[in-house]
């Protein structure tokens, strides 16, 4: 009976793949070094003062502008705090949809020298 | 420059109000769950990133205190063993996280359970997970997939199964057939 289902195996259709529950759920990739700033974002409550995450990426040879460019807006995105003194956030939207990458690439916990991070290689 | 500044300004204004809700976590480490001492500052700090090497300068930007409150915190984290302080350079110590330290790994899920409460993710349990399967306390046997087609009969629906895994003894098959009602 076994070959028989594998005989009559089809690829999946396109609609099965896209669907939520299917492997397309966790795209798009942000890399590895977008990953360790989402790492942070996780362990920091999910939303970050902007002027924080930009030291924070700074001090790593990263760089803020380019993460928020290449995630889409319904995963990552700028946030406002409204207010005399309006403050700028970063906003990790889907914090599900991080975790799957942080752990894909292995950037929430410390191996202290394996990672090298360099400027805009996202 | 000034192009520069038009657009990071632009790039602002095209941002979202964040909802009420999440507000508490920009100033609050951990939620507000320990007050927000210099100490649950530092802390949220440095477990967000335990790859790096803290310099005392630079969590007193970071976390917006005073370099004796900041002193203080890491003295504190070094006895407790959740950082390892490097003297290599005398003027210049840095602090670094006890990659080993319990302390991490649960301060960490802390950080996925507030989350996990906000949001209904599952972002603890899935670390735990994996922090066991790396930690070789419990092993993945098999990871695989399944593919279910439902098939039109004569007297009855019926929808077979069918399970396809990479073991580590090879790749195995099995298959089921329900009857659909």
């Amino acid at each position: 009976m076994v070959e028989d289902i594998v005989v009559n195996l089809q690829i999946p259709s396109a609609k099965l793949q896209a669907s939520p529950d299917g492997p397309l759920t966790h795209q798009p990739d942000p890399g590895e070094n977008a990953s360790r700033f989402l790492a942070m974002l996780l362990k920091e409550g999910a939303v970050k003062a902007y002027s924080k995450c930009a030291q924070w990426c700074e001090r790593r040879d990263l760089d803020l502008e380019a993460i928020l460019e290449s995630i889409p807006v319904s995963k990552l995105r700028r946030a406002t705090v409204p207010g005399k003194d309006p403050i700028q956030a970063v906003w990790l939207v889907e914090p599900a949809w991080a975790g799957y990458w942080v752990r894909h690439y292995d950037t929430e916990r410390g191996h202290h020298g394996k990672m090298v991070v360099r400027k805009k290689s996202l | 420059m000034h192009f520069h500044r038009q657009c990071q300004r632009l790039k602002m204004e095209d941002s979202t109000i964040l909802p009420r809700h999440l507000r508490r976590y920009l100033s609050n480490p951990y939620g507000g769950l320990f007050g927000d001492s210099v100490r649950a500052r530092v802390v949220q700090e440095v477990v967000a990133d335990p790859d790096h090497e803290y310099r005392p300068k630079e969590l007193e930007d970071m976390v917006d205190a005073s370099a004796p409150s900041i002193r203080g915190a890491l003295s504190t984290f070094v006895k407790l063993g959740l950082l390892e302080k490097d003297s290599t350079d005398r003027q210049h110590p840095t602090f670094r996280v006890k990659p080993d330290s319990k302390k991490l790994m649960a301060l960490t899920l802390l950080s996925y359970a507030m989350i996990d409460d906000r949001e209904g993710s599952d972002l603890m349990d899935d670390a735990v997970l994996d922090h066991c399967i790396s930690s070789g306390k419990i092993e993945r046997l098999a990871m695989g997939v399944f593919v279910a087609m439902k098939t039109t009969g004569t007297t009855a629906d019926t929808r077979k199964i069918l399970y396809v895994a990479s073991t580590e003894t090879g790749p195995m098959m099995s298959a089921t057939t329900e009857v659909v009602r």
